[in-house]
């Protein structure tokens, strides 16, 4: 027994290592978004796709190319137009003649058909291009003409969105939405990280020097691990009572500010993308089980997109994650 | 619960329970401690400025709280064990490492590497977290025994002093008189109090015997009220066998009744200071009729050879048949039952002239041998 603890022990170890590194790596190149690089981690390594929202120029796509980069995963960009149809990007049915003369229908995959997608501007295709990600999200597969078409594993889509830009643009639909496992803010960096940008990238691109640093088989087994980080009842509980706490419609679950702010909480599907965020953000910092400070940790990323305001609140202006972080605070308790 | 494999965490996890029990018992005598010396504090100024209290019944009170702590540490129930391994984690910074393995102890059935790795580091930790046990305060808060020690002293000192109350009564026996400030409001403002020696002569008519003075003023004596310390007055429920003062009695008695407030037998000296808007809207000349009615009445059984003794019982048994529903039970002769003339007319500067009428029988009669 004390053999399959050492082993398991040096298993997480190498895990966490090969964790430190990446994200070391990365930081060395996207500089000043530590939170940011924290979070993808967190979302991707957990098996669940990325919406970033953020001004340009801040390095949402240096982010995913560098994450590809230091994955070795295959990199398809989907660059998205008003005009883009879902062929485009689920791929199409064409007909190939062969020597023979006869014509025989065969399927092109599009570019969803990688590991790592990046969706860029997604808020600029249509509702209709945008629901031909859905089926791609959640059952990782694609149906065309009847036929179901397998997409790679592991298959990740990091959408990135303008939150200015509205003219020409499609808001999201909530279904859509509820696919992210989460929405993260791309904050400004401070002066000491704008020095460092200089320095690092003005004459180059440093993503393109990065090397390998996760092997696909280690990704795998730090996918693995994360799904065995054991989850106390204590924690659960907790969570529990956060994603009821959003529900202003949940009696005596639902906290003071959902009831005066929010219109819809979360989905179940919310409460899962807390508790598998939770046990990769406890992989991320060397533990086997999850503390409540994971949980807060990635409770505002996980569950800021699933949460819907009323009209009153939107009117005024009222912050989503302002709301969110009282219901946290209220819910969970202080590490 | 014997498994050796998860003895050390086990053994943490009780002797943590036990610590936190310990805790909450100090936390809550600790509690009790602080309320004893508000309350120690709070009696103490009572005393001071509102009313003389007994130091018993304040040390009574405030060792209630004392008492109710430790009842509460007796019958209170340890935490649960789960509770305790909460704690450890808390206490610890254990990222609910304790909390987490103590939900694998209690799982049944094959563990994946992750739980045992779970456990095993629980177990490794367990001793070094033992160790610390110690250091974790019993109570959150520092010097908890300093400041209800300071409230109570502080009570108990206050206590010590001379209420407000004595000082007044203090005063006013410096004055000549004792008066309870309560029960005169014009001796609360600050009104000089004459003594009845002074307000009523008492000389001797060789056909009425001793009657009051003209010169004396009922109105005068309002404000004097009724005072429990003067010879002779008493307080509710007492019974008293001197005739003469049973025959004052009886006399305010029926005044009280006449004035509309039946049973009013004993000290009424606010109530008549209460009383003195309406007595003034009565007028003097009831007044004055009613004196003349009294005096008549006591002529007329001196003159029948009767004693002073009976004359004043043989007045208020009079008087007071003379009004319908009176408390008093004196035996009265049918024919002496006509007195009716007090209805109506009664005012309370009437009541105070025939209560110092009879304070001053009475004190004539101590003199006499």
């Amino acid at each position: 027994m004390n053999t399959n603890v050492h082993i398991s022990e040096q298993r997480l170890q190498s895990v966490y290592s090969a964790l430190c590194r990446l994200r070391t790596t990365l930081q060395g190149v996207i500089v000043g978004q530590a939170t940011l690089i924290d979070e993808l981690i967190t979302a991707i390594l957990a098996g669940g796709h990325v919406l970033i929202e953020g001004m340009p120029g801040l390095g949402k796509t240096h982010l995913v190319k560098g994450l590809a980069a230091c994955t070795s995963l295959n990199l398809s960009r989907i660059q998205c137009t008003p005009d883009m149809m879902p062929a485009d990007i689920t791929g199409s049915e064409i007909l190939i003649g062969d020597q023979s003369g006869h014509h025989r229908s065969e399927f092109r995959p599009g570019p969803i058909f990688a590991p790592l997608v990046l969706v860029d501007e997604i808020n600029r295709a249509t509702p209709k291009a945008q629901s031909a990600l859905l089926e791609c999200m959640q059952e990782h597969q694609v149906t065309l003409a009847g036929k179901s078409y397998a997409l790679p594993q592991p298959f990740w889509v990091v959408a990135t969105q303008n939150p200015i830009e509205l003219e020409g643009t499609y808001p999201l639909p909530e279904a859509q939405l509820d696919r992210f496992m989460f929405k993260i803010k791309v904050g400004y960096p401070d002066d000491k990280a704008l020095l460092s940008i200089i320095e690092v990238s003005l004459d180059n691109e440093p993503t393109e020097k990065l090397g390998t640093v996760l092997e696909k088989s280690l990704i795998d087994e730090i996918m693995a691990q994360s799904r065995e980080v054991v989850v106390a009842e204590v924690v659960k509980e907790a969570s529990v009572r956060l994603i009821l706490a959003t529900h202003p419609e949940s009696g005596e679950s639902a906290s003071t500010a959902s009831r005066r702010h929010i219109r819809y909480g979360s989905s179940p599907r919310g409460l899962q993308a807390l508790l598998r965020a939770a046990r990769m953000h406890a992989l991320l910092q060397g533990r086997a089980q999850v503390a409540f400070e994971d949980v807060r940790k990635v409770a505002l990323p996980s569950l800021r997109h699933r949460v819907l305001l009323n009209m009153e609140s939107e009117m005024d202006g009222v912050d989503v994650d302002a709301v969110l972080i009282d219901i946290i605070n209220q819910c969970l308790p202080e590490s | 619960m014997t498994n050796p494999r998860t003895a050390d965490a086990m053994s943490l996890i009780d002797a943590i329970r036990n610590r936190l029990w310990f805790q909450r018992s100090v936390e809550a005598v600790a509690a009790s401690l602080r309320i004893c010396g508000v309350i120690s504090l709070a009696g103490g100024l009572y005393h001071l400025f509102i009313h003389a209290a007994s130091a018993g019944f304040v040390v009574i009170m405030a060792l209630m709280p004392i008492v109710g702590a430790l009842l509460a540490v007796m019958f209170r129930r340890r935490p649960d064990l789960a509770t305790a391994a909460r704690t450890a984690d808390v206490w610890f910074d254990g990222k609910n490492l304790m909390t987490s393995a103590w939900d694998l102890f209690q799982r049944h059935g094959r563990h994946s590497s992750m739980e045992e790795l779970v456990m095993a580091r629980a177990r490794a930790v367990a001793p070094q977290w033992r160790q610390r046990i110690a250091s974790v305060r019993p109570i959150r808060y520092s010097h908890p025994i300093t400041m209800p020690l300071i409230l109570t002293l502080c009570g108990i000192f206050l206590l010590q002093l001379p209420s407000k109350e004595w000082l007044t009564r203090f005063q006013s026996e410096t004055n000549g008189r004792v008066v309870y400030h309560d029960r005169n409001p014009a001796v609360a403002h600050g009104e000089t109090v004459p003594p009845i020696s002074e307000s009523v002569s008492v000389h001797e008519n060789p056909e009425t015997g001793r009657i009051p003075s003209p010169s004396f003023s009922p109105e005068s004596s309002l404000d004097t009220g009724v005072d429990p310390s003067v010879p002779g007055t008493r307080q509710p429920g007492h019974v008293e066998s001197d005739p003469r003062v049973a025959t004052r009695d009886s006399v305010r008695q029926f005044a009280g009744g006449i004035d509309g407030h039946p049973g009013a037998t004993t000290n009424k000296g606010g109530q008549s200071a209460n009383d003195r808007g309406n007595s003034e809207e009565k007028g003097e000349s009831g007044v004055a009729s009613a004196k003349l009615k009294v005096e008549e009445i006591i002529i007329q059984r001196k003159a029948n050879g009767q004693g002073a003794d009976d004359t004043g019982h043989e007045l208020a048994a009079e008087a007071v048949t003379g009004k319908q529903g009176s408390a008093v039970t004196t035996t009265i002769p049918p024919a002496q039952h006509a007195q009716t003339a007090f209805r109506g007319i009664y005012t309370p500067a009437l009541r105070a002239y025939i209560s110092r009428y009879m304070q001053e029988l009475d004190t004539q009669r101590v003199q006499q041998p």
